[in-house]
């Protein structure tokens, strides 16, 4: 019996452990998860109408189940044991929830520093407000010893749905401005055709869109120059994103097509960044093993040293802007982050030309390396973060309006055409704002 | 609230356990447990945990009038009432709109459907309720005159989201006299623990790769892929339903509670009638009681008893045809293993075919089971013929879906016998011994479970939404 006794003393002391590690909560003020890229539930508002609609219960679980003593050494040891799990094969096609609207790093900007990672939203991708996030989509990858490829699988009605959404976007905007679009390639589509098996194929969607897009809409093919360089310099291995080389093609075109004169990439000098582990490593580190000690290489360009400055805005606490300024491009910043500091509403970037051209851009995170070519080309480049404005059609306009855009610019890669959380944030921009 | 979460096993069970131990008496014990399950079932219910109070005040006054009217056709008409008043709260929210749908379909009509969303257990709590009044029209049990037991006897938490369903015969002299012990405390602890890790560990990862391959893949699967989703999704019910159940039995014997086995590892059976007496057999036992022999069992027209029987288990599941056709599958199956017996056709004499046979038409059956959407399961029921047209490219993903938990498919296939619990009893003779591992054990799964669960999402149980 006292034996009993002692294994009963045992288990209790278990339970209680159990206990403490969860009753720490109240205490943690953690906000952010870096090892899964998205930000901690918030304690709810305990009333009435919470504790009826469910909302309560359902959120204090999350809380607790976010906010744990060890939780991110439990999360290491979890992600541990599913390796210990897993047979390491050649090639591995997994799924996961994609985040669309957050950026740790706007949330915690020392959170960056430490993974080097990069959301999969938008340049835009960066928000302050947690509300904000929602894993909504699936999104299949396939991992390779030596890169990660994000797939893409099309589907016809939110490709419409898209279509539909950014010609409303285009229409919104008045026509004496100069409107283009951008659909970037993902890396996939140039792989070896045993990749490319498991992706659709972009070039079919792509020109989709271009084809139903608005007639006064001028539709930059970047998938040709793309497809003409070597797939290792215009991406990155471990980052769902095009390296600033990649995305100068895209710019060229774009020169090209809209009759813009441009700097030559020849003119630019080479920078190295060191090394970074991008998103998809971050979103795959369980069964991407082997990529760990093989980080991608970070480089940028600059044209005769110039490197322009940008002023961001973000909301205060009183609801006013506020001012803040940057680097276009910093290193400090870590992987992607490096090209423009995107953890704003907006930003505005203060290009080389001084003959009135103001450029706004809206899109995904593709227009953040973008951007930093665009920037010689025009006196004033606007970065619109579509997650964080939230001002509507009449914000928007008067946007235009008051930064005398000259050219719009929609830019967004393939994949994000069928997360319709993306589309409806274009969406908005042709709405009303809700109060 | 699931048990296998973080706000139940780091603060809602260590708070129960401690308040109900430093309970001085049993009075003081029952009410801890009360209050505890209504704050359980309110905190995943918070509107129909009143509805649940009303239908137990119905039947404790029902049960009370039972047990006073003497006249026959009194007492069947009212045991008529309120099996009627039961069922047709059952009727409203699980099966209404299912009705509402097929009507529509039917006429053409566009009746809105009822707004509100099935209560979580409500399969589960009504059925014990009725085994509450029925046990106390026909004599088996005297109703309980205390109405806060018998809302205990059908809020109790360990069994009340998804049983197994405890007969009030089985526990009625339980809630007034029962003796918690420390060995109830450690084997129901070990209990609660191995069921958590049947959940979290081999349900919730068997699971993943049966939802990746049948649910977000099931329209270009192959043949191998659609038998490998299968296999993941028949080990994926088993450890989530029994690991349910043996963390509800174990938080009963806790309390000092002994509840009925659920689950005696079905999937060695050898026959279908078999597999039916060792899975779910709170279930399978109460419609044999409560409808089968009533109906008039095995002594006439057997095989119309058997047919109905099977449509109610497969309604029972849920309010979709494809339920239905599985209850009925069964149906056929049962009527047909009969008949082939009274041929002394066989087939459980051959130990490994038998098996076999019956392991490949119980997984034929849960695909039936999983899908609700006609135009998905024959999708599926196709790739699992190989006459998927699409099907070309998925074979890799198939393959390292397999991989993800690679490691783990031996100790799926050893975790559905009894494998595990002979070994462990032919090494460790002694009950000393055999105390130490369990405990050891249980201290050890609580805390591997606990960090896993950070890790994975919100992951119900799958008999939640029966």
């Amino acid at each position: 019996m006292k034996r009993t006794g002692f294994y009963v003393f045992v288990i209790a002391l278990a339970f209680c452990c159990l206990f403490g590690i969860s009753v720490y909560s109240f205490w943690n003020p953690q906000t952010v998860s870096t090892e899964e890229n998205r930000a901690l539930t918030s304690m709810p508002v305990f009333d009435k109408e919470t504790w009826f609609s469910g909302e309560f219960s359902q959120e204090a679980e999350d809380f607790f189940s976010d906010h744990v003593l060890y939780r991110s050494w439990s999360i290491a040891c979890a992600q541990e044991f599913e390796t210990l799990m897993a047979r390491q094969s050649e090639l591995q096609i997994v799924s996961h929830d994609v985040d669309i609207g957050l950026d740790i790093a706007a949330v915690d900007p020392s959170a960056a520093a430490d993974s080097g990672t990069a959301s999969d939203g938008s340049t835009a991708a960066n928000t302050t407000d947690s509300d904000d996030t929602t894993a909504d989509e699936q999104q299949d990858y396939i991992i390779l010893s030596d890169r990660i490829l994000s797939l893409y699988r099309f589907d016809e009605a939110d490709t419409w749905y898209y279509i539909n959404t950014i010609n409303a976007c285009f229409n919104t905007v008045p026509d004496y401005i100069n409107k283009y679009l951008i659909l970037a390639p993902s890396r996939v589509a140039f792989e070896d055709a045993a990749y490319q098996k498991y992706s659709s194929d972009q070039k079919a969607a792509i020109d989709l869109v271009y084809d139903n897009t608005d007639s006064l809409v001028l539709t930059v093919d970047a998938y040709t120059p793309l497809s003409e360089q070597d797939r290792d310099e215009t991406y990155f291995r471990t980052d769902h994103h095009w390296s600033q080389f990649g995305s100068y093609f895209a710019a060229k075109a774009l020169f090209d097509i809209a009759g813009i004169d441009y700097v030559p990439i020849e003119d630019y000098d080479e920078y190295e960044a060191g090394t970074f582990l991008g998103f998809l490593y971050a979103q795959n580190k369980a069964a991407a093993v082997d990529l760990a000690n093989y980080p991608d290489k970070l480089e940028y360009y600059l044209y005769d040293g110039i490197n322009n400055n940008m002023t961001y805005y973000t909301l205060g606490d009183n609801g006013e802007y506020v001012e803040a300024q940057a680097l276009m491009i910093d290193p400090s910043r870590q992987g992607y982050y490096t090209f423009l500091e995107s953890s704003c509403v907006y930003s505005v970037i203060d290009g080389s030309q001084h003959d009135g051209s103001c450029l706004l851009v809206v899109g995904d995170s593709y227009a953040d390396a973008l951007c930093t070519w665009l920037a010689q080309s025009f006196e004033k480049v606007v970065v619109l973060d579509l997650f964080e404005f939230e001002e509507g059609r009449a914000g928007f306009v008067n946007m235009i309006r008051n930064m005398d855009v000259t050219d719009f610019l929609i830019i967004n890669h393939v994949n994000n055409l069928e997360h319709v959380n993306f589309t409806a944030e274009i969406k908005n921009l042709t709405q009303d704002a809700e109060e | 609230m699931v048990f296998s979460s973080v706000i139940f096993a780091g603060l809602f069970l260590p708070i129960v356990l401690g308040l109900y131990f430093l309970s001085k008496n049993r009075i003081w014990r029952n009410i801890v447990l009360l209050i505890a399950s209504l704050i359980f079932y309110a905190w995943g219910e918070p509107k129909w945990v009143f509805a649940m109070i009303g239908l137990t005040l119905v039947d404790y006054v029902a049960g009370l009038l039972l047990a006073r009217i003497k006249g026959r056709t009194c007492k069947k008409l009212l045991l008529g009432v309120a099996i009627a008043l039961n069922l047709s709260l059952l009727f409203v929210f699980k099966y209404l709109n299912f009705a509402i749908e097929n009507f529509n379909l039917l006429t053409g009509s566009s009746v809105s459907a009822f707004p509100y969303a099935m209560p979580i257990g409500i399969s589960f709590f009504t059925f014990q309720a009725l085994t509450y009044i029925i046990d106390i029209y026909r004599g088996d049990v005297l109703p309980q005159k205390n109405y806060l037991y018998v809302l205990l006897y059908i809020s109790m938490f360990p069994q009340l989201i998804a049983g197994p369903i405890v007969r009030y015969s089985d526990i009625a002299e339980q809630i007034r006299s029962r003796n918690e012990t420390t060995e109830g405390f450690v084997n129901g602890s070990f209990r609660f623990a191995i069921g958590m890790a049947k959940k979290v560990i081999f349900a919730n990862y068997s699971g993943a790769v049966a939802t990746a391959l049948l649910t977000t893949q099931y329209s270009t699967l192959t043949a191998s892929g659609a038998w490998f989703g299968l296999f993941m999704y028949t080990f994926q019910i088993y450890f989530d339903f029994s690991g349910y159940s043996d963390m509800a039995i174990g938080l009963g014997r806790i309390f000092g509670f002994e509840f009925r086995e659920n689950f005696n590892y079905p999937y060695i059976s050898r026959s279908v009638t078999e597999f039916w007496r060792r899975w779910h057999m709170s279930l399978s036992s109460f419609f044999r009681d409560y409808v089968y022999i009533p109906l008039g069992g095995n002594r006439m027209h057997q095989y119309l008893n058997i047919l109905i029987v099977w449509a109610l288990t497969g309604l029972w599941h849920g309010a979709n045809w494809n339920f239905v056709i599985w209850g009925l599958y069964y149906a056929v199956l049962l009527v047909a293993e009969k008949k082939l017996n009274r041929l002394e056709i066989n087939f459980s004499r051959l130990p490994i075919v038998s098996n076999v046979l019956l392991l490949l038409t119980v997984m034929v059956g849960w695909g039936i089971f999983y899908y609700t959407d006609f135009s998905q399961m024959i999708g599926f029921m196709r790739s699992l013929v190989g006459l998927n047209p699409d099907a070309i490219t998925m074979s890799i993903k198939e393959l390292t879906s397999s991989n993800q938990i690679f490691y783990l498919i031996p100790l799926l296939i050893i975790g559905v016998t009894p494998i595990p619990k002979k070994i462990a009893v032919r090494i460790v003779k002694k009950e000393r011994a055999q105390t130490f591992l369990k405990t050891f054990t249980c201290v050890a799964l609580l805390a591997l479970c606990f960090v896993l669960i950070m890790n994975q999402s919100y992951n119900p149980f799958l008999y939640f939404r029966f």
